[in-house]
């Protein structure tokens, strides 16, 4: 570690990690308790209803109005809840994406697997290789593909459809 | 006020995307009066006027307990019928989870015409529990990612709300 990283945080980079409404327990305590990572990044955590509170970072539990804040931060790391990765990607934002498999249902993957194999998103499978992924963060997201949506495009007709 | 439309949604993803398709049906019809039933209270918060909250069918973190099921569910079967019977809804939209199953049930019971389903956005390879069930009784389906119309025939792919 240099003297530099011991700047003022205003130099740090910025990493809001969002967990949705359910929360991700093992992610947060996980990346709360990685307390090298302080030097050099500056990271909020998103709890949800996960039961962890954490000790060594700023958090907050939810925040509706997230969407007008993501300027705030650097590099995003998510859940891999459809919702926040595809608001994300709109935005075009770098996200790293961990599958929540703290869950009882296993779709997470699923969706971690189609961001992965079309290179919108870096993604760490397992929790406990999230802090080296957050050393790689700005690497691993710096060529990813821009997120080209097919933007629903059936209103008229389900109007019609309903109307008829 | 125009037409009065059910649309039945969950918490996080499922709440997006209900007010996704919402608003834009808005945009071009302002009247259409929407009936929301959701499964969370999260939602309480938001001005929505209309919004009926029955107990979820399943919660995320826990295996599946029948107790917790048939109460949900009845209780989902009879606000269901107390709303068709007052707003007489023209359409029901449902975006899973398990409590658009019962809720399509007594639509199609009750000769609610046009029921609509949205396939979760975040399915590619895999079926939803709501989806494979609330597809036999909807007459209208939608998948969000193209690679699904394989494991739903009748589907229709119009891309992603």
């Amino acid at each position: 570690m240099t003297l530099s990283s011991l700047d003022a945080s205003n130099n740090k980079t910025r990493i809001l990690v969002i967990t949705g409404t359910t929360g991700f327990d093992s992610l947060v305590k996980k990346i709360d308790e990685s307390r090298d990572l302080e030097s050099r990044y500056e990271i909020t955590l998103q709890t949800g209803e996960g039961s962890y509170q954490p000790q060594y970072k700023p958090w907050f539990d939810f925040d509706k109005s997230l969407k007008d804040k993501l300027a705030d931060y650097d590099f995003f790391i998510t859940h891999a809840g459809a919702g926040t990765i595809f608001m994300l990607l709109e935005h075009k934002k770098r996200v790293l994406v961990v599958p929540n498999t703290d869950r009882a249902d296993k779709h997470q993957i699923e969706l971690a697997n189609y961001v992965k194999s079309q290179r919108l998103c870096a993604v760490c499978e397992r929790v406990q290789d999230v802090e080296a992924a957050i050393l790689a963060i700005d690497a691993n997201t710096q060529h990813l593909q821009p997120y080209a949506k097919v933007e629903f495009n059936a209103v008229r007709d389900v109007l019609r459809y309903i109307y008829e | 006020m125009g037409i009065s439309i059910l649309l039945v949604y969950g918490e996080g993803g499922h709440h997006d995307q209900a007010m996704r398709l919402m608003k834009q049906m808005q945009s071009l019809d302002p009247n259409i009066d929407f009936i929301h039933v959701t499964d969370t209270e999260t939602m309480k918060g938001d001005s929505t006027e209309k919004i009926y909250t029955v107990p979820p069918i399943r919660h995320k973190n826990e295996s599946f307990n029948p107790l917790a099921f048939v109460n949900a569910y009845l209780k989902a079967v009879i606000l269901t019928v107390k709303l068709v019977r007052q707003y007489q809804p023209r359409a029901v939209i449902g975006f899973g989870p398990g409590i658009c199953i019962p809720v399509f049930m007594v639509c199609k019971a009750m000769r609610v015409k046009k029921r609509i389903f949205f396939e979760d956005w975040c399915r590619f390879t895999s079926k939803s529990l709501s989806g494979k069930a609330c597809s036999p009784f909807s007459t209208k389906f939608f998948v969000q990612n193209e690679s699904l119309k394989e494991l739903y025939r009748d589907a229709e792919f119009a891309g992603r709300l």
